[in-house]
């Protein structure tokens, strides 16, 4: 049986939670995530539609949108970009570029998605007669999934603008 | 454009790992990977980093044009002599 100090025994009790590793104290192995970010972004998606469709009641598009944002947070957490500022987790210049590279993109993306979306929606609520109320709960959807794709986005472009190596062969 | 480079080779020859080449000019293991496999185009600074580490000048680490296989080398070797 190994003696552990208190100070030892604190240390591991706190890495048992997770926590430092979520706070980027503690290095983690970050993989290639080609096919999980489009998860969150297809029910994203899906939720928006949903929204719009339906009139009135339980609204399971919203659920939907709610669920891929949830599953959309993971991803900046264990894909293959390093976050800015973390301590533990120096980014080199290949994976600054790539990073930099990936949010263009996604901030394109969101740029444009929520240009054309704040022209649409208020059009088509105009047109369809929407009251306050289903317009709120669309945007707040439409917001939602905007988020979803800030968080998935990155992950999948970094994911599949790189081939990911063989394991370290020394 | 590709840019050719024999960093593979070099680190074979002096026996360096990826993670040891990694540490030595500062970068992430992976990053000599994908260095090596021509996935990355390296900054110069970063270029020139690991040339150093190997001694030798740049252009005989990075080439626009594919470097001869070692075989063709030690043949032409050969024939100089």
């Amino acid at each position: 049986m190994t003696h552990k100090s208190v100070i030892q025994r604190l240390d591991d009790a706190a890495n048992w939670t997770g926590v430092p590793k979520l706070a980027g104290l503690v290095e983690k192995r970050r993989r290639s995530m080609r096919w999980l970010p489009i998860v969150p972004l297809l029910l994203a998606f899906a939720g928006v539609t949903l929204c719009f469709a339906r009139e009135s009641g339980f609204p399971p598009g919203y659920i939907a949108v709610v669920f891929g944002f949830s599953l959309s947070v993971w991803m900046p957490m264990f894909g293959p970009l390093k976050p800015w500022g973390a301590a533990a987790e120096n980014a080199d210049e290949r994976e600054r570029e790539l990073r930099r590279r990936a949010f263009l993109v996604t901030l394109w993306v969101v740029a444009m998605f929520g240009v054309v979306s704040l022209m649409m929606v208020p059009a088509v609520a105009e047109i369809l007669g929407w009251t306050m109320d289903r317009l709120t709960r669309a945007m707040m959807a439409l917001g939602m999934a905007l988020f979803t794709v800030f968080n998935a986005l990155p992950t999948l472009y970094a994911s599949w603008a790189t081939r990911p190596l063989p394991d370290e062969e020394d | 454009m590709i840019l050719y480079n024999r960093i593979a080779l070099f680190r074979a020859e002096r026996g360096l790992t990826r993670k040891a080449l990694a540490e030595a000019v500062d970068v992430n293991p992976q990053t000599i990977g994908y260095l090596e496999r021509g996935d990355y185009k390296p900054s110069l600074e970063l270029a020139m980093k690991i040339a150093a580490i190997f001694g030798i000048a740049i252009e005989h680490l990075f080439s626009f044009e594919p470097f001869p296989s070692v075989a063709v080398a030690l043949r032409h070797a050969d024939a100089a002599e």
